[in-house]
């Protein structure tokens, strides 16, 4: 008896115009969420992945210094004393900061300036690395006070970060300044000038200065008004002989990514 | 399970990367929307770079997800 059976390429070959039936649908489902109701579906997510995002950070602080077993012992010996010196140095320079703060917190009360509002601790449940959108996941939310808008610091110094972009129950979503495209304004504080910055994600910004403004690398960029909080540093400045601008680019002095812990300063209501 | 882990661990290109991977190497990998869909529920909002768009993330791997699939309709080795 004589048998035939169907060649197997035949049965198998995916069918490529299902998916693209599928892909269109979600693009359609994707569109109209996007247009209509943002923000339906993202409380539920974040309250899901908030324990989970808990957990993770908890494992990571756990395995923080594995890494250190395998280092030689001469190589810590050596850092050890490179680390004691440091310390003193910045103990030295430390003292000096604090009795400037003292002096500088009652002249700011003398001329009636002294700081409204509250700061809160925020650790981050996920760096800002972990997006396109350069956002970030912070564990306070709506029941700790937090409002859409407020700013965001690095825990412990003056350097602006960003600003609260969506508040859920029990976290938040943080935006960094240097987001893709945003637009803000900003001091060249060696200048006294308000420039337009541009974000371009990672903790990097862009801005177009004339050619006659002085900058350098190095030079500070800060939020405009009181107390000028810290953006970030000039890092290079590209200038065409052909053209009549300037770019500066500028990097914040902090790794964005490696951000662990920031204080949310939170408006008075009005 | 594997890009559910990375998810919370990995950044998005990660992700994506690995689900990509998993798209040629599974038949019809429907979960490469699924995963695209939760990190921008998790971290997205809308960019001005990006037309206002909360969902970059969703429409990546909506056409990494139709674009395989007429790459591996179109090689031999997947008869």
């Amino acid at each position: 008896m004589k048998m035939s059976y169907p060649l197997k390429s035949k049965e198998k070959r995916p069918k490529a115009g299902y998916s693209l039936f599928i892909a269109v649908l979600f693009l359609v489902f994707v569109a109209v969420l996007n247009f209509t109701a943002p923000n339906l579906l993202r409380p539920a997510a974040q309250t899901a992945a908030k324990p989970f995002l808990v957990l993770k950070n908890k494992t990571a602080k756990l395995f923080q210094g594995f890494g250190h077993y395998m280092a030689s012992k001469r190589k810590l010996a050596s850092e050890n004393i490179k680390l004691k010196r440091d310390l003193e140095r910045i103990y030295l320079n430390f003292a000096e900061l604090e009795t400037l703060k003292e002096e500088n917190l009652a002249l700011k009360e003398e001329f009636g300036r002294e700081k409204s509002g509250k700061r809160i601790l925020a650790y981050v449940l996920k760096s800002p690395g972990h997006s396109p959108y350069d956002t970030f996941i912070l564990d306070t939310g709506e029941k700790h006070g937090v409002k859409k808008g407020d700013k965001v610091y690095l825990w412990g110094s003056n350097a602006a970060l960003g600003y609260i972009e969506e508040v859920f129950f029990g976290t938040s979503l943080a935006r960094l300044y240097s987001s893709p495209g945003e637009k803000m304004e900003a001091e060249l504080i060696s200048a006294n000038l308000i420039v337009t910055l541009e974000g371009r994600g990672g903790g990097n910004f862009e801005v177009k200065l004339p050619k006659n403004v002085r900058v350098a690398a190095g030079d500070l960029v800060g939020l405009p008004g009181y107390g000028n909080p810290i953006l970030g540093a000039v890092g290079t400045v590209d200038s065409d002989i052909t053209q009549s601008l300037q770019l500066a680019v500028i990097r914040s002095l902090v790794n964005v990514q490696e951000i662990d812990k920031v204080f949310i300063s939170i408006k008075d209501e009005e | 399970m594997i890009l559910l882990a990375l998810l919370f661990i990995a950044p998005w290109w990660i992700v994506m990367s690995v689900a990509v991977l998993f798209l040629f190497y599974f038949k019809n990998y429907f979960e490469i929307l699924i995963f695209g869909f939760l990190l921008d529920l998790l971290y997205g909002a809308p960019v001005s770079a990006y037309y206002g768009m909360g969902y970059v993330i969703s429409v990546i791997a909506a056409l990494a997800f139709a674009l395989v699939a007429v790459v591996k309709n179109r090689l031999v080795f997947y008869d």
